[in-house]
């Protein structure tokens, strides 16, 4: 058994339909934030495994521009004295890509997508100890 | 004369000391290191019992598959004061420098390990159409640019069997 996917936000909203008789008064729910209501599926191959694509949105992208701060780069220059890894920066550049990320899936969901298939990462060092994180993909509808 | 002496030595000492001390301590504390972290990565590496990766874009095996979802994981590697000084004189020469390739093939190996355990972890029996991309950081020190940090990240699909 398949686990429900959430249905496509632009189906969810349909107005109710003009032959139906008119419903009664109901207490108002209480609004979800976004948020919690976007399930949206990402892989980096061309389809989500065991689903099938209906429709194609067109490419979704979503960046953002990072700078250390520099008492972390201090700190990064006496790690250098022994090289290995450098925490600190594995952590900000992890945050920074989850954020590029997230608003990828935002661009998806404002177009009413439920999967982002084959989803890519660039990374461009700008001028001024800052780097650029990027993700692109393709938005699709998966049944 | 003879305070005077000691004083001329022990400036000089003092000026000697602070400008090779880093590169002894970091020769020496650098060395160490490097091989200890090599060392821990070897055993985790033996610890798992197959290597989940493939670059691949449809599993060997043919089951069906019942879940997926996106997985990365990233190390930021970065060369010590000591490398980086033998990286500039040998590049006078041209060659393999040999230091350098230590550092990246450790942070290779490592960001590839995180993503083996991240699958694990979550459940995931293979990972699908792996891909790595490596990037330069940076490093903005008061204006003078201090290079050799790389980021490399290791990001691929995690698929679930029936």
């Amino acid at each position: 058994m398949q686990p429900p996917l959430p249905q496509p936000i632009a189906q969810q909203g349909q107005p109710v339909q003009p032959g139906q008789p008119a419903q009664p008064v109901q207490p108002v729910q209480p609004v979800q934030p976004v948020q919690q209501t976007i399930q949206i599926a990402l892989s980096n191959i061309e389809t989500i495994p065991g689903r099938t694509i209906q429709q194609s949105l067109g490419v979704v992208s979503g960046s953002t521009v990072r700078a250390k701060h520099i008492g972390k780069d201090i700190l990064a220059g006496f790690k250098n004295l022994v090289g290995g890894e450098l925490k600190g920066y594995t952590e900000l550049l992890t945050e920074a890509r989850n954020q590029a990320l997230e608003r990828l899936v935002a661009d998806a969901a404002a177009r009413g997508a439920n999967a982002v298939v084959n989803v890519r990462f660039a990374t461009s060092a700008v001028a001024g100890g800052a780097a650029e994180l990027f993700a692109y993909g393709t938005a699709v509808i998966v049944v | 004369m003879a305070e005077d002496t000691i004083a001329i030595l022990l400036i000089w000492g003092f000026i000697l000391a602070s400008s090779l001390g880093p590169f002894l301590f970091s020769w020496v504390v650098g060395n160490w290191h490097q091989k200890r972290i090599i060392e821990r990565l070897l055993e985790r590496e033996a610890a798992l019992p197959r290597d989940n990766l493939s670059t691949m874009k449809t599993p060997l095996s043919g089951k069906d598959i019942t879940g997926s979802q996106l997985l990365m994981a990233n190390v930021v590697s970065a060369p010590s004061h000591w490398q980086l000084f033998i990286a500039r004189i040998k590049s006078i020469f041209g060659g393999n420098i040999k230091h350098l390739d230590l550092m990246l093939d450790w942070g290779r190996s490592e960001s590839l390990q995180r993503l083996r355990e991240q699958a694990s972890e979550l459940g995931f029996d293979d990972i699908i159409n792996l891909r790595m991309e490596t990037s330069t950081i940076s490093m903005n020190n008061g204006g003078q640019k201090k290079g050799g940090s790389v980021e490399i990240l290791a990001y691929g699909t995690g698929i679930k069997y029936q």
